[in-house]
């Protein structure tokens, strides 16, 4: 079996520097403690995913990764160096697609590039949009697409500033499941080709089974990490595999324990997951 | 039967009963105006030239006052938007000011000028500035806070934050403010001429009454409402629809 369950936070080698680090973050809103004690290191290049129930701080890491909200306790390190803003070193993906309604496709993809040289510039903006298959519509605004469509030209915008980070929050949570399950394959089948270091937070366990290296399930009252489980099987995975049943049977039974605590303080008997 | 062909038919009826009626019930020529006295009026004006001239100098002065207007408002609005101590001091000023019906600046602007072109270039600006401002102001503040997040997330500095998201995400908002501005600037500007006295359609105006010349009062009336007609549905209506249309929240 290669299925290895572990507890965070997890040890690496001293040689290699994590990509990013968690330390002992805090981070509450109000009287809201969003998130507790959390550390988790994340590796160069690997693809790792939060999934929790909502409320669980998920949302709120990705954040402070980002750069948009600071940390109350602990700290957010990038190759060994304190995050202190957002930047293009750690591009966002965002539950909508956030295209700037103004620009055409072509624009939007090459939002994040230099003006010039232009040639330089035009041709990114194609090999981007070939990538993603929006060629034939580099010229339509953003209205005229579909959601799924729009999610793709975000990626293709995020990829054109060649990021060290993707941090992607939620990104196909709006879509429906056919246009999401395209969405998965080229999204792996582009990570595949680039080995980009991902943050993926979502709440759905299938997809976090399908495309991540390594889940870390977050538990909720006070937001933090329960367990770290790694997902050392080959891409494209198999959905019937005992392999990958095994792996969301685990998810579940942790997040089944999350949601009757949510179930038992809000006074339902019967929670059904 | 279209929309246009009906509303053609109803105006040659109403003019024509109105013709009718002034014509035929003996009512005072001096007083009361007919069709076709006020298209002769129009026509002699134009050909005669005066009321070129008058249209002429109008324009002029809403040019150049909408033109100061704009220029300020936009920067008052990117300040007001921008700055909440700013917000605090001058938000409640700037609609207080916004109250006050623009041509009440008159006195003040002859005893500050003088009888003078800049005195009429200061009530178009304090009747235009503010709308502007306003419409800058909230079409920042209403700009959803995503896409300001898109533009920090790709590390723009806060000069390009503003030019390439705050602005053109802003444009609607500022693109209404400012015609909205230039109707209140041309309101003004007519006001202006009628009480301080010189050249333009006000004047125009003026001189029609003076006159005892009804046709020519309603003449200019019509040239008035022509003129803010077409520059808000030709200039502004054009531009506004062609933006909003390209952005998809209008039909193309």
């Amino acid at each position: 079996m290669n299925v290895a369950l572990q507890t965070p936070p997890v040890a690496l080698p001293k040689a290699e520097l994590p990509k990013l680090s968690i330390a002992g973050v805090s981070k509450s809103f109000g009287d809201l403690a969003a998130v507790t004690d959390v550390s988790l290191d994340i590796r160069r290049g690997e693809f790792l995913a939060l999934v929790g129930p909502s409320g669980c701080g998920k949302t709120t890491i990705l954040q402070m990764l980002a750069g948009f909200e600071k940390p109350e306790r602990g700290q957010i390190l990038i190759d060994g160096r304190p995050v202190t803003g957002p930047g293009p070193d750690r591009l966002v993906l965002f539950q909508e697609p956030a295209l700037l309604p103004w620009l055409n496709v072509a624009d939007n993809v090459g939002f994040g590039l230099p003006a010039k040289p232009r040639e330089l510039r035009e041709e990114t903006i194609h090999l981007l949009l070939r990538m993603v298959h929006l060629e034939k519509f580099a010229h339509l605004m953003p209205h005229q697409l579909s959601g799924g469509m729009k999610q793709r030209a975000a990626l293709a915008r995020a990829l054109a500033v060649d990021p060290q980070v993707l941090l992607m929050d939620e990104p196909f949570a709006a879509l429906d499941p056919q246009t999401r399950e395209i969405l998965h394959h080229e999204l792996q089948s582009l990570w595949l080709g680039i080995h980009k270091t991902v943050v993926f937070v979502t709440h759905s366990v299938e997809e976090a089974v399908r495309l991540a290296d390594r889940i870390a399930v977050m538990a909720t009252q006070p937001g933090r990490i329960r367990r770290v489980i790694d997902v050392d099987l080959p891409h494209p995975r198999d959905f019937n595999s005992p392999e990958v049943a095994e792996i969301r049977a685990a998810i579940r039974d942790e997040l089944r324990e999350e949601l009757q605590k949510i179930a038992r303080k809000e006074g339902n008997d019967e929670y059904v997951f | 039967m279209n929309v246009w062909s009906k509303r053609l038919t109803a105006l040659v009826l109403v003019l024509a009963v109105w013709e009718a009626g002034v014509k035929f019930s003996g009512a005072a020529a001096w007083l009361y105006p007919t069709p076709s006295g006020v298209v002769a009026n129009i026509v002699g004006g134009l050909q005669g030239g005066e009321y070129l001239l008058a249209l002429g100098s109008s324009f002029v002065r809403i040019t150049a006052g909408f033109a100061i207007a704009a220029v300020a408002g936009l920067a008052l609005g990117l300040l007001l938007a921008g700055s909440r101590t700013a917000r605090e001091l001058f938000g409640p000023v700037a609609i207080g000011v916004q109250a006050l019906p623009s041509i009440c600046w008159l006195p003040l602007a002859v005893l500050w000028f003088g009888l003078s072109e800049r005195a009429i270039l200061f009530v178009v600006v304090m009747g235009s500035l503010f709308s502007i401002a306003l419409g800058v102001r909230d079409g920042i503040t209403q700009l959803p806070p995503l896409l300001g997040r898109v533009g920090q997330t790709f590390g723009l500095t806060r000069w390009q934050q503003i030019t390439r998201i705050t602005l053109p995400g802003a444009l609607p908002a500022i693109l209404s403010g400012l015609k909205q501005g230039w109707s209140f600037g041309w309101r003004s500007l007519m006001a202006g001429e009628l009480i301080y006295v010189t050249k333009g359609l006000g004047k125009s105006l003026l001189i029609g009454r003076e006159l005892n010349d009804v046709n020519q009062v309603c003449a200019v009336m019509v040239l008035i409402v022509a003129f803010g007609v077409l520059v808000d549905r030709l200039a502004f209506g054009v531009i506004e629809r062609r933006v909003l249309a390209k952005r998809g929240l209008a039909p193309a």
